[in-house]
């Protein structure tokens, strides 16, 4: 498929790449429409969003293909997901992978926490072996019809096992047949660096908001992550903690217009109808309308106006 | 749990003070919603199609995508929601499953439109309508559906922009003969229609003031006093959150797109809502204490060693 193998040479390439975190329609199409080359699926955002439930192994393999799928539609640009522990056993990462593939991904992340598993951010994770973290990456890398759709495999050990293990780990996923290497949860520049060095397939690095601090990784810019040696950066809270954000203001404003009886304008909090019209696709559902809806079709709709739902 | 929830609706509606319904799209905004302290939430068909399937409000999105959504949906809070059911997804006889369908999902009630299907937002362009006869029909079956007699059909006519507020009000006497609780002409261009519309058709009135705190082409922007003193029973604001969702995160994109190739990263907390902000709002407090009531002392032992026995990693 021509998007695994966008986003394998986007991995190759000397700059990093760079994937905000996408989670619903607004946010993949946003990621586009900036520019980015690739976007990733944040499992939390999915989660939170989609099911209105926190990120603690409440969504199941079903309700995260029917999310992804649709995102995976709606963009050109490459799409990861986050298949959490790979929904059960190796046996069952076979039948996950497959599902992910043929939901239009051009890659899929799996980590080797026990399931019920939990945001890598979060206090009080556990690992599954190591050995049989390498066993499902095996699974996955051998369930891929396209020798090109990425497996990203994921350690959340540094918690419960330190470095060493994380080092262990990557080696034995990337020897099982992972793409792309990722330790959740890094605690210093000094870790990322250590990484880089001692595993013998492309880094990826979470950098969880992307413009603000967090308890946990410490935050460093692409350039730098670049310099370090990683070769993928995902910001998967970026997103999320933007719209959350942007909702509060709004509501502020609603609240204000609430108190005083009077109305409130506020054309700074929110994007306008056409824009977001815009960012939805009606140019598309224009053009469609006109190429296959016939004469008298677009007589009913649009009566003597020139046609185009967008007004 | 829904009949209560039911009941709390129907008590907002009959207090004599308008009911102010922000439109919610997603787990983030119907919890936003209820955090802030508003009393009831209303779903937005055309968020939902956006959000979810990342497709236009064109009637893509379908009965059973809708229901699943607001299930998971109207668990994830308290307040009492309302849902979109758009056209009612065919004729009288689908609307009777649909509406009980969308009742046993947990929502206190749902929107039906008169639109042909495959609909459209009704601040489109290039609408069209089916017979009021036919209209009046689905709104008879929706109400002889409810398994709950409190459950809430809110007839929605989208005539205006095609046969002017006098069409509208014909036709919205008829779903409120029919047996309608609320009605709610969609896309209405004035002060003064609502006006007229409130007096003329002996129901309670339910007006969309879409993006509320921003202006837009069609319905002009009123306050939530003004719509009161008007008569509205209650006031949605569809657009609302999935526009400021939107902008916040066209900020943000703007902010890390343009530095990134900087030396350092830019700490914008001001931009983002903050880590304990989102593990708050989703209800992490409630697995912390599910996981000290069930689970087994050495589990909790593997997970958390002698730390603090909390998910959240505070800084």
């Amino acid at each position: 498929m021509i998007k695994a193998q966008r986003l394998r040479a986007l991995i190759a390439a000397p700059e990093i790449l760079a994937m905000p975190g996408v989670f619903d329609g607004f946010s993949a199409r946003l990621t586009e429409a900036s520019g980015f080359a690739a976007g990733f699926i944040s499992g939390a955002g999915i989660s939170e969003a989609s099911l209105g439930w926190a990120d603690v192994g409440v969504m199941g393999l079903e309700e995260n293909l029917r999310v992804v799928r649709a995102l995976a539609a709606c963009c050109n640009v490459p799409l990861m997901a986050d298949a959490d522990t790979g929904y059960g056993n190796a046996v069952n990462v076979h039948f996950t992978v497959h599902g992910f593939e043929t939901a239009g991904l051009a890659g899929v992340m799996i980590e080797d926490q026990v399931w019920p598993k939990r945001c890598g951010h979060m206090a009080g994770k556990d690992v599954i072996s190591a050995e049989e973290g390498a066993q499902k990456i095996r699974a996955a890398a051998e369930a891929r019809v396209d020798p090109d759709f990425i497996i990203m495999s994921r350690t959340d050990a540094l918690a419960t096992h330190g470095l060493d293990e994380v080092i262990r780990r990557l080696n034995l996923y990337a020897e099982a047949g992972a793409d792309l290497l990722f330790a959740d949860a890094v605690l210093t520049v000094d870790h990322i660096a250590t990484l880089v060095r001692n595993v013998p397939k492309p880094l990826c690095v979470n950098m969880g908001f992307g413009i603000q601090q967090r308890a946990t990784t410490p935050l460093l810019s692409a350039r730098q992550l670049q310099d370090l040696g990683v070769a993928v950066v995902i910001y998967p809270r970026l997103l999320t903690a933007a719209a959350v954000r942007g909702m509060k203001n709004a509501i502020a404003a609603v609240q204000e217009s609430l108190r005083s009886g009077e109305v409130v304008d506020r054309p700074d909090l929110l994007v306008p109808f056409e824009e977001l019209n815009a960012l939805v696709g009606m140019a598309e559902l224009d053009r469609l309308e006109q190429r296959y809806l016939t004469e008298e079709q677009l007589r009913q709709k649009y009566r003597n106006a020139p046609a185009g739902a967008a007004g | 749990m829904s009949n209560s929830k039911i009941q709390q609706m129907r008590t907002l509606l009959e207090s004599g003070k308008i009911v102010i319904s922000p439109g919610v799209y997603d787990g983030y905004s119907a919890r936003l919603v209820e955090q802030f302290g508003f009393k009831a939430a209303s779903m937005t068909g055309a968020g939902l199609s956006n959000s979810r399937l990342s497709a236009p409000d064109i009637g893509i999105l379908s009965l059973t995508e809708n229901v699943e959504a607001c299930r998971w949906i109207a668990r994830s809070i308290a307040i009492p929601m309302m849902a979109d059911a758009d056209s009612g997804y065919g004729n009288p006889v689908t609307v009777h499953h649909t509406v009980q369908l969308f009742e046993d999902a947990g929502v206190v009630g749902i929107n039906i439109e008169d639109q042909v299907s495959p609909k459209r937002c009704g601040h489109m362009r290039g609408k069209e309508l089916i017979d009021a006869r036919e209209a009046a029909k689905k709104i008879e079956a929706a109400v002889k559906a409810k398994r709950d007699p409190g459950f809430i059909i809110n007839a929605r006519t989208d005539s205006i922009a095609v046969e002017g507020i006098d069409g509208a009000i014909r036709r919205a006497k008829l779903y409120v003969a029919a047996g309608a609780d609320m009605v709610y002409p969609d896309a209405i261009a004035s002060e003064d229609q609502i006006r007229r519309f409130v007096e003329s058709v002996g129901a309670p009135v339910s007006i969309n003031m879409g993006f509320g705190i921003r202006s837009r082409p069609t319905t002009p922007l009123l306050s939530p006093r003004r719509l009161q003193e008007l008569g509205v029973a209650r006031a949605s604001y569809a657009r609302m959150l999935p526009a400021a969702a939107i902008m916040g995160m066209r900020r943000a994109l703007e902010v890390f797109r343009d530095t990134a190739d900087a030396t350092t990263a830019p700490d914008r907390p001001d931009m983002l809502a903050s880590i304990e902000d989102i593990t708050d709002l989703m209800g992490y407090s409630l697995i912390d204490q599910l996981e000290s009531n069930f689970l087994l002392p050495e589990e909790m032992a593997r997970k958390y060693g002698g730390g603090q026995r909390s998910f959240v990693v505070r800084s």
